[in-house]
């Protein structure tokens, strides 16, 4: 949601050149930009490709173009263009600061995963699971048998403490040890079984601060596809029950219809990404202008995450009849057979 | 392009190099051959292979459409238990896309079943506009076909077949519509046939029709009392016999004899009639080689007995042919 803000006295001179002015933090603000301009975006958020910083690194005020259309703005220079060299250096830098938080976030989940196999929670939960018939029956219904419930170290939690949306409580939640691509484990996804509220449905169990790549079939395989679900459990489901050659595709879990574009970079290695996502991924949002009130069509979420792995590669595995895909398998649904007749994203708004 | 003689006149050596690529083409496509939509008779009525034309030659209303979906389920549920990846297409002039639905989804356990199945419908739907039904002549079915194989899905499909219901009810090619004589009529049977036939071998795969008999003179009906079409009872045009490759005559016992349980006595054949009772009659088998250990299985001229099942799935049942056939005894 925009956050609407007035310019900083030092940026008066800036304030008509640009528009819906967000504050971000105490220190920066962002804006449309004074050369390329910039509107509401499709999603209804505000343009912010102007970033202006009270006090930079340099401890001045800064304005700058992250679009990369070459506007800086400064104390001295108010509408400078930078050269061809400085926008060369400015991104070599950017990606310079993409390359060490990516290897921050990756030292952090490998301290993560040592932790986890230290402590060994999930494997007590899972013992606990196996004892316990109500998480069994629980996975039953779901689609995991039992020797699959072994194979995933699934368990359960029986009294889970509940901080909800609305109110704490008390549920039995079922663990899900969290397989990353490499094979590790990288968190335990906790199901909250009797969730008051749907926000409390799932949660972490550790604080990792960003999302992961479930993949249930934690052994090295070569496959040249992978076929994306929505969640742990759809992932699983569609391993178990899909039907898919298994020397042909990959299942791989993502934890949100926009997984962070740090995870979709790792699905570099195949050939062809399908994505098979809820049937809401599918459809068109809406979003009110907020400048003349109109309702206004906003983005699909799974052409917005074809458009990042590269639309070449990408198929959409059509959900079927507002179904999630593992409710649909479980009720007879060939879910190989929807992998085969994916299509070409560009087919989903023709 | 120039006509090219050479690829027409063989030498035994070169006509033995294409048995041999044809013999090495059915063992690479058995998983595409198409069993027969008759359960019990598929060992003994042989697989439609990639390439081959068959159709069902039956009077009005004697269950052409039924075969016809019966057999395009068989096909599509025999690709998904081999899980090869396969369309089966069914093009309908007889119905719309509608009831046709309603009429398939019967014959799967649930609707997620059907929804995954590999299968497409061409043909009209309601409430389409009459000029749009008339332009689903063969000219623009085979341009949706390639649609099909081609654009609809990210990677460029193969057809495990295509049903085709029916050759007489294709709407004329636009430089038909005002035809003002028989003749005309004839040739666009023919046209169409030829057509049909050239699908199978363009689309690579079985391609299995239904032609209509007449209802008031027929030639070659097996019996005045048991009247299964034959060769000679295609509506229109001989050209819809001559030109596939097999041929089936199909007769639906009960518009015959309505009332359950009346005695039917042709020749050998004593039996009492029965709603879901059906007679299939093999005309023509091009390409068949019997098999020299099972010469009795050579299904050529042979009439089989169906029955058809509360989802309108068909059955063979041996005990009742046997039974049905007085002094033969191997039925």
């Amino acid at each position: 949601m925009p956050n609407p803000a007035v310019l900083p006295p030092e940026f008066a001179s800036l304030a008509p050149q640009v528009r819906f002015v967000q504050q971000k933090n105490a220190n920066e603000f962002s804006s449309s930009c004074p050369r390329c301009g910039g509107d509401i975006h499709e999603d209804g958020s505000w343009p912010d490709r102007f970033t202006i910083w009270r006090s930079s690194r340099r401890g001045e005020p800064l304005g700058l173009c992250l679009r990369g259309c070459g506007h800086r703005w400064s104390v001295n220079k108010q509408d400078q263009i930078w050269t061809p060299d400085e926008l060369a250096e400015f991104r070599q830098k950017q990606s310079e600061a993409e390359a060490a938080y990516l290897a921050q976030v990756e030292q952090r989940l490998i301290e993560l995963s040592e932790k986890i196999e230290t402590q060994k929670v999930y494997i007590r939960y899972h013992d606990e699971g196996m004892e316990n018939q109500a998480a069994l029956d629980y996975w039953e219904r779901r689609g995991i048998p039992e020797e699959w419930q072994r194979y995933l170290m699934l368990g359960c939690i029986e009294n889970y403490k509940v901080t909800g949306k609305l109110s704490t409580y008390e549920s039995m939640a079922l663990t899900i040890p969290v397989w990353s691509e490499v094979e590790r484990i990288e968190n335990i996804k906790l199901r909250v079984a009797e969730p008051k509220n749907d926000n409390d449905r799932y949660r972490n169990y550790y604080k990792s601060g960003s999302q992961h790549l479930y993949k249930p079939w934690h052994r090295t395989r070569n496959c040249r596809h992978v076929v994306l679900l929505e969640g742990e459990i759809k992932a699983a489901v569609a391993l178990i029950r899909g039907g898919c050659n298994q020397e042909q595709y990959e299942t791989i879990g993502v934890q949100s219809k926009q997984p962070e574009a740090r995870l979709l970079k790792k699905l570099e290695s195949f050939d062809c990404v399908y994505i098979a996502f809820d049937p809401d991924a599918y459809r068109r949002t809406q979003y009110i202008d907020p400048s003349t009130g109109e309702v206004k069509p906003g983005k699909i979420a799974v052409l917005e995450v074809a458009k990042q792995i590269g639309l070449e590669r990408v198929r959409l595995v059509l959900p079927p009849r507002e179904r999630k895909f593992d409710d649909a398998i479980l009720e007879g649904y060939n879910f190989a057979n929807a992998v085969r007749m994916a299509i070409k994203p560009e087919r989903l708004t023709r | 392009m120039p006509f090219n003689p050479a690829a027409y006149a063989l030498t035994p050596d070169q006509a033995l190099e294409k048995l041999e690529k044809r013999r090495a083409f059915e063992r690479e496509h058995e998983h595409l051959a198409v069993p027969f939509f008759v359960k019990g008779l598929e060992d003994i009525v042989p697989k439609q292979y990639p390439g081959e034309t068959s159709f069902i030659l039956s009077r009005s209303h004697e269950g052409k459409s039924t075969t016809l979906k019966a057999w395009a389920t068989v096909c599509e549920q025999e690709v998904t238990k081999k899980n090869a990846d396969a369309l089966t297409i069914e093009v309908s002039h007889e119905d719309t896309a509608e009831i046709s639905t309603e009429q398939q989804l019967s014959r799967y356990d649930n609707e997620m079943q059907f929804l995954s199945s590999q299968r497409i419908y061409i043909g009209r739907s309601f409430g389409m506009s009459q000029d749009d039904i008339a332009d689903l002549h063969l000219t623009n079915i085979a341009r949706t076909l390639n649609y099909v194989r081609n654009e609809q899905f990210a990677e460029k499909k193969r057809f495990a077949g295509i049903f085709y219901d029916y050759i007489q009810r294709t709407p004329f090619d636009p430089e038909r519509r005002n035809m003002t004589d028989d003749k005309q009529l004839r040739l666009q049977m023919r046209d169409n046939t030829i057509r049909l036939c050239h699908a199978a071998t363009t689309f690579e795969c079985p391609l299995v029709f239904a032609s209509q008999a007449p209802l008031k003179q027929s030639y070659t009906l097996y019996s005045p009392e048991m009247p299964i079409p034959g060769s000679g009872d295609t509506d229109e045009s001989k050209d819809i016999f001559q030109l596939p490759d097999r041929a089936y005559g199909w007769w639906c016992v009960n518009l015959k004899y309505p009332t359950p349980g009346t005695l039917v006595e042709s020749g050998n054949w004593r039996f009492q009639s029965a709603p879901n009772l059906f007679f299939v009659r093999c005309l023509k088998f091009r390409y068949y080689q019997p098999d020299p250990k099972k010469p009795h299985y050579a299904p050529i001229g042979r009439i089989f007995p169906v029955f058809a099942d509360e989802k309108s799935n068909f059955y063979y049942d041996p005990d009742f042919h046997k039974r049905s056939l007085i002094g033969v005894d191997n039925a």
